[in-house]
């Protein structure tokens, strides 16, 4: 188990939705601008409900943002 | 600065004004010995502390935020805040073992402790818990 990385295109994302708000993000993915930040940078790792909220804001599915390296 | 993260920032800071506070009259109003035989000073240092406490408790980490409710907590807030209760007990813990090592060694030779002691021993060790909270809640946010 130990190791296993999960890494996130937020940021890419973002930029393919016209430039789309850490705030905007935060807001209909339901959760504040830090934990957007935080993610981006890899610090934090979403549950599985919060990375499908954000795979849904993004009109996309949950395995185009969110990748399992392990 | 995430808004549950500015709350246990300020509470930390409010915490150790209070206890600074704490210390320089106790100091000042004769130390241990002020505390066990001046009814007033005792008085004014033992409702201090609860106000310590209650101002820390109100402006520090919400009550809503604790309970997994309000909207300026998510879960990266919930989950800081579960984790916050280890750096609490940590602090519980060293507070106490250098209160009984400290203790024990001073007044070996007379077999007990004055009563006072205690006393004071618990003011303190619930004020280490009550700064450790919000310290924890900061290193939360630092690490994550």
């Amino acid at each position: 188990m130990g190791g296993a990385v999960i890494r996130n295109s937020i940021r890419r994302h973002r930029f393919n939705k016209g430039e789309m708000t850490q705030e905007e993000l935060g807001r209909l993915a339901g959760c504040t601008r830090q934990t957007i930040i935080s993610l981006e940078q890899g610090k934090y790792v979403p549950s599985l409900e919060l990375a499908f909220r954000i795979a849904r804001a993004f009109d996309t599915r949950i395995e185009d943002v969110f990748e399992f390296d392990g | 600065m995430a808004p549950l993260q500015k709350r246990a920032l300020i509470s930390l800071v409010l915490g150790i004004v209070w206890t600074v506070i704490l210390v320089v009259l106790f100091v000042t109003r004769g130390g241990v010995e002020g505390f066990m035989n001046d009814t007033p000073t005792r008085l004014l240092l033992s409702l201090l502390f609860v106000a310590l406490l209650m101002s820390v408790a109100f402006l520090g980490v919400p009550w809503k935020a604790r309970s997994g409710r309000g909207v300026d907590v998510d879960e990266r807030d919930l989950e800081i805040l579960r984790r916050a209760p280890r750096v609490q007990l940590i602090a519980m813990m060293l507070t106490l073992a250098a209160w009984v090592i400290g203790l024990t060694e001073y007044y070996w030779d007379q077999g007990s402790i004055p009563i006072m002691w205690p006393y004071l021993m618990m003011m303190t060790t619930i004020l280490a818990s009550t700064l450790a909270q919000s310290a924890g809640v900061l290193i939360g946010y630092w690490r994550s």
